[in-house]
C-alpha cells in the first residue's frame, strides 16, 4: 500500500506540490487527472524518490520511505519520454535493474527474453532503441520497469503521442498485464478517457491537495 | 554550491594549482625585482622584438587569410560530394606539431629560404588555414543569402549591400579567427626557432633565450608579463569588435547550394590549390627522409632501428649523426609522455567537467578556470616549472615524466572543452530512469555518464595525445639530453650540420606525421561515433 501524507513539494523558491494525500491499496490503479503543469509528474518524481520532499510522508506498505534513495525504493517510473538508454538494446534495457544488481549476463537475457515476450515483443532483444517504433518503445519501457519487480509502478501520461490504433491497442494490453500482475500503479494523465480504461479509480490532482 | 558538486574538481583544481600557478607565483615573487622591470622596459632591444612579434603575427593573419579565404568561402556556401573529406584534410596542418612544419618548409622550399620571414610567415599560415576554415565557414554555411537579395530589392549597391548586411553577419567570426590566428603567430616558438634563424626573435623565443642561453630569469619573466599583457589586450580587443550577437543570424538550417558550372570549375582550382599547399610540405618531408645530400638513401630509416647501417655510410662521422639509441629512444619518450599525460588529463578533466556540469550556470567560474592554461604560453610554463621545482625530493626537472604532467596541464582545457558540451548533452533524466531501476550514483555515472561520454572520451584522450606528440615550448625546456621528446630532438638535428643529421630530422618529422594523424583519427571517429545521448527519439 502506498500512503502519501500532506506532501509538499518545492522546484527552486516555487510550491509545486501543496499538502498533497493519496492512498493507494496494494494492487489497485489510481488515475490522477489534471491540467499540464499543474504539478502531477512533480507528485509522481517525488514518491519514486527523484525530488526531495519539502514536508510530509511517503509511506509505502506501513515503512517511511521519504528519505530512502531513489534506487531503494522498490518504486518503478514509466517515463512519458521512455528515457531508454539508447547505448544499450533493448534486452539490456529491459534487464538494467538485474544489470545493477550484478546478474550474470546469461541470466539477464534469458529475463529480457521473457519479459518482452509478456509485452508482445518476442524477437526485439537484440534491436537498438533507435530502431523502435513509439508503440515498440513504451512497451520495452514497460517491460523495463516490470522487470525491475517495483512494489508499486509510477505511470507518466504512459500512451501520449501514440496514433490512435496504437493507443488503443497498448491501452488493452496494459490492462490486461496489470490485471495479470496484479501491479499497484499510479497513472497521471491529462486523457480522463485513458484514466478511466486503465484504472479502477481517478481523480483530479487538484482534489489531493488539502488546501 | 554544495561541497559534494564540487568534490569532483577537486584534483584538477589542485593540479592547476600546483603545476600552474605555483610556477608563475614563484616565478613573479623569487625571480623578479623592480630593477629588472626598468631593465627590460627601457632597453631598445626589447621594443623591438616586440613590434616585430607584432607585425610578424599581423602580417602571418593576412597570408592566413589570403591563403584559406578561397577555400572557406567555397566550402561555406556550396555543397558538393567529398566536402567533408576537403575540410578535414584542410585542417591538418592545424594539427600537426609546429615542429614538424617547420621541418616540412624547410624540406620543400630552397635552401637559401631555409631560414627566412617567408618561411616563417608561410609556416604560420599553413597551420592556422584551419582556424579560418572551422571558424569562419560554419558562419557562412548559415548565412541567408536571401538577405542580400532584400537590401539590394531596396535600393543599396553592392558595397552597400556588403557593408550593411554581409558584414555585421560575419565580423564576430572574421574577428573571432582574426585574434586566434594573431594570438597563435604572436606566441609561436618552435617555428621562429626553426625558420626566424638567429637573427629573428619574438618576445616568446626571447624569453627562452633570456631563460636558458643568458640567465637573464628576471628579464624573461618581464617579457612574459608584456606578452600577457598583449595577449590580453588583442583578446578584449576582439571582444569589443565583435560585440555582435544581435546580428546572429537566426536561422541555425544550412544555406548551401550545389556548385555548378562555372563555380564548380572555380571551386576545383581552389581546393587542388589548397590541398596542394597543405600536402606539399608534408610530402616533402617523406621524399627528404628517403635522401641524403642528393642521393637517395634509406640511412636515415636504417638509422631508426640500426645504429650500425648509419655507421657504414660515409656521413655518418660520429660527430655529425645521432645514434639509434637516441632516435628510438626520442620515439619512446614521445610515446609514454603522451600516454601518461593523455591518461592524467582525461581523468582530471573528466572530474572537472562533471563539476561543470553539474554546477550548471553556477559552474561559469569554474569553467573560466579550466582555460586558464591556455593564457600560459609553454615556454614561460616550463621556465616557471623550472624554477619551482629544482631542489631536494621535488627536484623532477631530469624526469621523464614531468613533461608529462606539464602536457597534461596544457592538454586539460582542450579534454575538458571536448566533454563538457557531450556531458552537458546527457540528458538528467537517464539517470532518473536508472535510479528507479535500483542503479547507485557510482553505477549510475559509469552505465549512464561513462558509456554515453565514451566516444568523447576517445577524442579528449586523442586530442591531448596529439598536443602532447608536438608540444615544443615546455618540453625543449624541461626534457633532458638524452631523454628527449621527438619535436625537441627534430629541432636539435634541425639546428646541426650534415646531411645524415637532418634526414634523421625528417624521418622524426615523417614519423611524427603519422603518429599525430593517427591520433587525429581516433579524435575525428569518436566525433563520428558519437551518440546523440537526447536523441532517443524512435522512427
Amino acid at each position: 500500500m502506498l500512503d502519501v501524507v500532506d506532501l509538499t513539494v518545492r522546484r527552486g523558491a516555487q510550491v509545486v506540490v501543496r499538502r498533497a494525500d493519496l492512498l493507494v491499496k496494494h494492487g489497485e490503479r489510481v488515475a490522477v487527472h489534471g491540467p499540464s503543469g499543474c504539478g502531477k509528474t512533480t507528485l509522481l518524481h517525488a514518491i519514486a524518490g527523484l525530488l526531495a520532499v519539502d514536508t510530509g510522508q511517503i509511506l509505502l506498505d506501513g515503512v517511511d520511505i521519504t528519505a530512502t534513495a531513489a534506487n531503494r525504493r522498490g518504486i518503478g517510473v514509466v517515463f512519458q519520454d521512455d528515457q531508454l538508454f539508447p547505448h544499450f538494446d533493448v534486452a539490456e534495457n529491459v534487464a538494467y535493474s538485474l544489470r545493477v544488481q550484478g546478474v550474470a549476463r546469461r541470466e539477464r537475457r534469458r529475463h529480457a527474453d521473457d519479459w518482452l515476450e509478456r509485452v508482445g515483443l518476442g524477437g526485439f532483444a537484440q534491436r537498438t532503441i533507435n530502431s523502435l517504433s513509439g508503440g515498440e518503445a513504451k512497451r520495452v519501457a514497460l517491460a523495463r520497469t516490470l522487470a525491475a519487480s517495483p512494489r508499486v509502478v509510477l505511470l507518466d501520461e504512459p500512451l501520449t503521442g501514440l496514433d490512435a490504433s496504437l493507443h488503443d491497442r497498448l491501452l488493452i494490453d496494459l490492462r490486461l498485464l496489470f490485471d495479470q500482475l496484479q501491479t499497484t500503479v499510479v497513472l497521471v494523465t491529462h486523457d480522463r478517457d485513458e484514466g478511466a480504461a486503465l484504472a479502477h479509480r481517478a481523480t483530479e490532482f487538484s482534489a489531493l491537495l488539502r488546501e | 554550491m554544495s561541497n559534494r558538486s564540487l568534490r569532483a574538481a577537486i584534483p584538477a583544481l589542485v593540479w592547476l594549482a600546483i603545476f600552474l600557478l605555483l610556477p608563475v607565483v614563484v616565478l613573479l615573487t623569487a625571480q623578479v625585482e623592480a630593477s629588472d622591470i626598468s631593465r627590460v622596459l627601457t632597453r631598445q632591444s626589447t621594443w623591438r622584438i616586440a613590434w616585430f612579434s607584432l607585425w610578424q603575427a599581423l602580417a602571418s593573419v593576412i597570408a592566413t587569410f589570403a591563403l584559406a579565404l578561397p577555400l572557406t568561402w567555397f566550402i561555406g556556401r556550396h555543397q558538393f560530394r567529398g566536402r567533408g573529406v576537403v575540410r578535414a584534410f584542410a585542417s591538418v596542418g592545424f594539427f600537426l606539431p609546429s615542429v614538424v612544419v617547420a621541418a616540412g618548409f624547410i624540406a620543400l622550399l630552397p635552401t637559401r629560404l631555409h631560414v627566412s620571414l617567408a618561411a616563417m610567415i608561410a609556416a604560420h599560415a599553413y597551420f592556422n588555414i584551419a582556424v579560418v576554415l572551422r571558424v569562419i565557414a560554419p558562419r557562412l554555411e548559415t548565412f541567408d543569402i536571401g538577405l542580400l537579395a532584400a537590401a539590394r530589392t531596396l535600393g543599396a549597391g553592392a558595397l552597400r549591400t556588403f557593408t550593411s548586411v554581409a558584414w555585421p553577419a560575419m565580423r564576430t567570426a572574421v574577428v573571432s579567427a582574426a585574434g586566434v590566428v594573431f594570438i597563435y603567430c604572436f606566441t609561436s616558438y618552435a617555428v621562429v626557432r626553426t625558420l626566424g634563424g638567429v637573427t629573428r626573435n619574438t618576445i616568446e623565443s626571447d624569453i627562452a633565450v633570456r631563460a636558458y642561453a643568458i640567465g637573464d630569469l628576471g628579464g624573461a619573466v618581464v617579457l612574459s608579463l608584456v606578452q600577457v599583457v598583449v595577449i590580453a589586450t588583442v583578446v578584449l580587443l576582439g571582444r569589443a569588435l565583435a560585440r555582435d550577437a544581435a546580428t546572429a543570424p537566426r536561422r541555425t538550417t544550412l544555406t548551401l547550394t550545389a556548385a555548378a558550372g562555372v563555380r564548380a570549375i572555380v571551386g576545383a582550382v581552389i581546393i587542388v590549390a589548397t590541398l596542394t599547399v597543405v600536402a606539399a610540405p608534408l610530402i616533402a618531408l617523406a621524399i627528404s627522409s628517403l635522401q641524403v645530400g642528393d642521393t637517395w638513401s634509406f640511412a636515415g630509416w636504417r638509422s631508426l632501428i640500426d645504429n650500425g647501417a648509419v655507421a657504414a655510410t660515409p656521413e655518418s662521422a660520429p660527430a655529425a649523426a645521432t645514434s639509434a639509441f637516441a632516435l628510438v629512444d626520442s620515439l619512446v619518450t614521445s610515446g609514454r609522455t603522451a600516454v601518461l599525460a593523455a591518461i592524467v588529463a582525461l581523468v582530471l578533466a573528466t572530474g572537472l567537467a562533471r563539476t561543470v556540469v553539474r554546477l550548471g550556470t553556477r559552474g561559469r567560474w569554474l569553467d573560466a578556470v579550466s582555460m586558464v592554461p591556455l593564457i600560459v604560453s609553454p615556454v614561460t610554463l616550463g621556465l616557471g616549472l623550472v624554477v619551482t621545482f629544482d631542489s631536494g625530493w621535488y627536484d623532477w626537472r631530469g624526469t621523464w615524466w614531468f613533461v608529462a604532467v606539464v602536457h597534461s596541464v596544457v592538454g586539460l582545457p582542450l579534454a575538458v572543452r571536448v566533454l563538457v558540451p557531450v556531458w552537458r548533452n546527457v540528458a538528467p533524466s537517464l539517470r532518473d530512469a536508472a535510479a528507479v531501476l535500483g542503479a547507485t550514483p557510482r553505477q549510475r555515472f559509469i552505465d549512464i555518464d561513462l558509456r554515453l561520454l565514451r566516444p568523447a572520451l576517445v577524442a579528449a584522450a586523442g586530442l591531448v595525445a596529439a598536443v602532447s606528440l608536438g608540444e615544443f615550448g615546455a618540453a625543449s625546456m624541461l626534457s633532458r639530453s638524452g631523454a628527449e621528446t621527438l619535436p625537441v630532438m627534430i629541432a636539435r638535428l634541425l639546428g646541426r650540420t650534415g646531411d645524415l643529421v637532418r634526414t634523421q630530422a625528417f624521418v622524426l618529422a615523417t614519423v611524427l606525421v603519422v603518429a599525430c594523424v593517427s591520433a587525429l583519427l581516433l579524435v575525428e571517429s569518436g566525433a563520428r561515433n558519437h551518440s546523440h545521448p537526447r536523441d532517443n527519439t524512435h522512427a
